[in-house]
């Protein structure tokens, strides 16, 4: 028969991709308590947020208790953040804030 | 040959074709029904594992295995022997330079152009002339669906979830073509790219739909001007942020070029990048997208002039190189034609060319 059909009809594939059961339930760690802990900032630069962020970042900080911050500004608005840049503010920091504005 | 890809049972070809679009397999046109048996054809051309993945798509970032893109294949009509060219446009697209995570969830309306080049134009019967945007023939037409269909199974950018994309483009349900190498004068797009002319290859592109442009009947400057006319607009990305554009001369165009003393791409793309340039007082009525962080002045700013200048002028690309520049479409009668694609801006879509390795090979 024809288009793979059956006397039982026809089997059709899946074409969705799946993630991996273990990678999509894997969460980053929680931290119980944010007072004086460092926190990392990666902005990614648009220039709709470029007042809000800075602002939102002091605020944070004050209202938290945080012990300091690490701001960085991505090189590309439309790119992750390039992997030297998360690493180099993840070896800085307790916890670290990302985030996309447009 | 083991698959892993959940199975369906369906009735008739009806039922097959309306539970595609409930389970939401396809963007609002029909699909081939991807049985067992044509997923098998695929996976035996092919000659690597269905479990091989090739990356993850995103921006669900599921792994694109070999089976799922076998499957996408069958959707969109593919023959097996084009396989290995949707596999390389894919490496293409989800090279880091390429940003394909970016491209699929903007705003913008950009979308992801596979350009084929090499002998398979001939041996697998692409279209290149008249109308090459609208296929016109099963390689330009199933492979272009096909990494589409890649795209919004694998990937998962459903528009007005994970696509934001205002406008969007019908390019982006098909968006492949081949360089017309037989006429076209230069060196092809994936010689200039590193590979040798009897490589086969394929290469990705960013870019919005293409602005058609009447390039008249014959004078190398007077085409060259209306190009760059054309491009030097308020509103495309290039204009406010840089990055690549494509344009695609048609092969009547070509050929008027290098009559008129452009023999090398080169020589195109420098008299571009020196007329294809907005003044700055037209720059500061438009919508100033791009914005320095020391400075808050607009990025069109970073390039080298005197912004009180009213007269001064932006190039719509940062560099001569970031035109691409191809030979396609039809030869034309009273005039020549050709066509630009501005692309995203620096942020992504810039040029990826892959080699497309035979079956069996990776």
């Amino acid at each position: 028969m024809s288009m793979g059909t059956t006397s039982r009809g026809m089997v059709l594939l899946d074409p969705v991709g799946r993630i991996p059961e273990e990678a999509a339930k894997k969460l980053s760690v929680r931290l119980p308590d944010l007072t004086n802990k460092k926190v990392g900032f990666i902005f990614d630069g648009h220039y709709m947020a470029e007042h809000f962020w800075p602002a939102m970042e002091e605020d944070l900080v004050k209202r938290l208790r945080l012990k300091g911050k690490v701001s960085r500004v991505k090189p590309n608005v439309g790119a992750p953040a390039p992997q030297a840049m998360v690493d180099e503010v993840a070896a800085q920091v307790d916890i670290a804030v990302t985030g996309m504005a447009a | 040959m083991k698959q892993a890809a959940d199975r369906i049972n369906v009735t008739d070809l009806d039922a097959a074709v309306e539970l595609m679009f409930e389970k939401r397999w396809t963007d609002g046109l029909p699909a081939i029904p991807p049985t067992e048996a044509a997923v098998s054809r695929m996976l035996s051309y092919i000659k690597r594992s269905p479990d091989e993945v090739i990356g993850p798509v995103p921006p669900r970032d599921a792994p694109a295995t070999i089976e799922k893109i076998a499957i996408n294949c069958v959707m969109a009509g593919c023959k097996p022997e084009y396989m290995p060219i949707v596999i390389a446009g894919l490496e293409a697209m989800l090279a880091p330079e390429f940003n394909l995570k970016g491209i699929q969830t903007t705003t913008h309306c950009v979308a992801p152009m596979t350009i084929v080049n090499g002998p398979q134009i001939k041996d697998l019967g692409f279209h290149y002339g008249d109308a090459v945007f609208v296929a016109g023939a099963r390689p330009n037409g199933t492979i272009g669906r096909a990494l589409r269909l890649i795209r919004w199974n694998v990937g998962g950018a459903y528009p007005g979830e994970t696509d934001r994309s205002t406008m969007g483009h019908p390019g982006e349900i098909c968006y492949c073509i081949p360089e017309n190498e037989e006429e076209n004068p230069w060196e092809p797009l994936h010689v200039e790219q590193g590979f040798k002319k009897e490589q086969n290859a394929v290469s990705a592109f960013g870019c919005e739909s293409p602005h058609h442009i009447m390039t008249g009947p014959g004078d190398a400057h007077c085409i060259l001007n209306a190009l760059a006319d054309s491009m030097a607009v308020l509103g495309n990305n290039n204009t406010h942020i840089g990055g690549w554009m494509l344009v695609v001369i048609g092969p009547r165009a070509a050929a008027h070029l290098v009559k008129g003393g452009f023999t090398s791409k080169k020589q195109v793309k420098e008299y571009l990048f020196e007329k294809a340039r907005i003044p700055v007082a037209k720059l500061r009525r438009g919508p100033g997208v791009g914005r320095d962080q020391a400075t808050d002045a607009p990025t069109w700013l970073r390039w080298p002039i005197d912004p009180e200048d009213d007269d001064a002028r932006v190039p719509v690309v940062r560099r001569p190189e970031d035109f691409v520049i191809m030979v396609a479409g039809g030869w034309g009668a009273a005039a020549a034609f050709c066509a630009i694609c501005p692309g995203w801006g620096y942020m992504g879509g810039q040029l990826v060319t892959r080699p497309v390795l035979p079956p069996g090979q990776k």
